[in-house]
């Protein structure tokens, strides 16, 4: 069974179409990335996963039941969210053992959790004076309070260190590592490739992709060839449906292929090539080529 | 539920800002009884020992039930406007238990909050020999009918609050309309209307003087179906909004 499933989800908040006809899978044990420039619905489409906003069509599911239907959701699955806030007149320690009752977490387990963020030494003093590195710690640790088998995160490295980071990401990967699931939301991606086994991109409240890392680098890679013939390669490479495009007088850029079907073309046409080059971009390149205007659907 | 409500207890014991709030309460009811007090002997002062110089000075308690309302209201604008909402909904998805807990836990907080301040007042009238120490069926009556009254408010803070869910606005309605609005309707001759309304029936419950006052237990129905009225509009609202 999937853990994380959206079919046709759609959200229209007033006059604004936020989430559009937006469908996607998370499969159990991976770190999924879900990825979008700012606007894009990423925060909403987390919303509506967790029950928080009504969806105006479709549905979200997790492990096959509504949000809301989970008993004793905190055990199940782990959430921080951007916007979410502390009381600031309350300890550390007290903000989780409120978060603990409903699920009848003892608080043996908030001070487990309090030092798996690296807390225990802040838990009795008021979230008031905490920085912003220390909220989302804490609020990571609200959501492993009831040890749950996915963690949805919005966001989760804002106002981190790079050194936060880092252990953000080792956190989450041993997770996945022992069978757990994160679908993790970020406009950063350098900071999430290294981590993510796949990822989902919108744009404009639609899905643009989904798929392992290294298909959606592949499917933006691209074959520079330097040739005195460029514009019979180019006429040669189209005639295959291979989409090239001329790059100044003696070179040829062929993109969604690798080197072995450019090199095929070029010697079944008899053609000259001096050189001839595989650039495979990172996700980051990837991700702009896919949700900038130009790369669109639309 | 009972988690929840537990839940709810442990909410309001671990804010500083309910400590503050009961802190004001038990200060104003400290001054309102000296005042009692130091009006012994003046005119239309109540016989030191008599039963209704000790009403007098228990209704001093009343001045304790604006920090119980605002418990009430704050309890439920405080989510909102702290963003703690989005966890609170998160661990318990559904939005009517929430609410529920919420409203036993201010009227359990505001029953036990009156024993408090009556025994404070009771004790400060004993040792200023305005009192007689002796436990009556008198006594047991005022403070039944106060933590009744006490309830009430709590319920009515905890409906404000999911009606009005900005903080300020939230907080000043209620004290406008006690302290304002009822107060000068007999100026605007709709004095008629007084019994039926929140504050009227709230003297009626308490035991208070008011012109053509609803019986006790008429009154105690008036506000509850006050509060409950709120609570369900509130509620409502709050069911169906996008936590955002």
């Amino acid at each position: 069974m999937t853990a994380i499933s959206v079919h046709g989800l759609v959200k229209r908040f007033g006059g604004v179409l936020a989430v559009d006809d937006l469908s996607f899978e998370v499969q159990p044990g991976t770190l999924t990335g879900f990825v979008g420039p700012n606007g894009a619905g990423k925060t909403t489409t987390l919303r509506m996963i967790l029950g928080l906003v009504r969806p105006t069509a479709g549905t979200a599911l997790i492990g096959g039941v509504p949000y809301a239907r989970l008993d004793r959701p905190a055990r199940h699955v782990g959430a921080v969210l951007e916007s979410s806030g502390f009381h600031p007149g309350r300890t550390a320690r007290d903000h989780l053992r409120v978060l603990a009752g409903p699920s009848a977490i003892p608080t043996a387990r908030v001070d487990e959790v309090l030092s798996e963020v690296d807390l225990d030494g802040a838990a009795r003093r008021r979230v008031g004076g905490f920085s912003l590195g220390m909220r989302q710690r804490l609020g990571l640790a609200g959501a492993l309070l009831g040890d749950p088998g996915i963690l949805i995160l919005d966001e989760p490295t804002n106002g981190l260190d790079p050194a936060g980071v880092h252990w953000l990401r080792t956190l989450l990967r041993r997770r996945v590592d022992r069978g757990g699931t994160v679908l993790v939301s970020s406009h950063l991606l350098a900071e999430l490739a290294l981590a993510a086994d796949s990822v989902v991109i919108i744009k404009d409240g639609r899905l643009v992709t989904q798929g392992p890392v290294s298909a959606i680098t592949a499917g933006a890679a691209t074959v520079r060839v330097r040739s005195p013939q460029a514009d019979r390669l180019r006429a040669v490479l189209t005639a295959r449906g291979v989409a090239a495009t001329l790059d100044g007088p003696d070179q040829v850029v062929a993109s969604g292929v690798d080197t072995e079907v450019v090199g095929r073309a070029v010697a079944e046409a008899g053609l000259v090539v001096y050189e001839m080059s595989a650039q495979r971009p990172a996700l980051e390149e990837a991700f702009l080529a896919l949700t900038t205007d130009e790369g669109s659907r639309r | 539920m009972t988690a929840l409500v537990r839940t709810e207890l442990l909410r309001l014991r671990t804010a500083r800002s309910t400590w503050v709030l009961l802190a004001t309460g038990l200060v104003l009811t400290l001054a309102w009884a000296a005042a009692v007090l130091g009006n012994v002997g003046g005119i239309g002062a109540s016989v030191p020992g008599s039963d209704q110089m000790r009403a007098d000075l228990l209704g001093a308690t009343g001045i304790g039930l604006y920090p119980v309302l605002l418990l009430g209201v704050v309890s439920v604008t405080g989510e909102f406007h702290h963003r703690t909402v989005t966890p609170t909904f998160l661990v318990t998805p559904h939005r009517w238990r929430v609410l529920t807990a919420k409203a036993a836990a201010g009227a359990l907080a505001g029953a036990l909050v009156v024993v408090a301040l009556l025994a404070s007042v009771w004790t400060l009238g004993v040792l200023a020999n305005a009192i007689d120490p002796a436990v009556d069926a008198g006594l047991f009556a005022l403070t039944g009918r106060s933590m009744l009254v006490a309830v009430c408010w709590a319920l009515l803070g905890v409906g404000v609050g999911t009606v009005v869910r900005n903080q300020t606005v939230a907080v000043l309605v209620p004290l406008a309309w006690f302290l304002l609005i009822e107060t000068m309707m007999p100026a605007y001759g709709l004095d008629a209307l007084m019994p039926w309304l929140p504050g009227g029936a709230t003297t009626a419950l308490a035991g208070g003087r008011l012109a053509g006052a609803l019986p006790a237990w008429a009154a105690l129905v008036a506000l509850l179906a006050y509060a409950l009225t709120l609570l369900v509009v509130g509620g409502r609202a709050i069911a169906r909004r996008d936590i955002t």
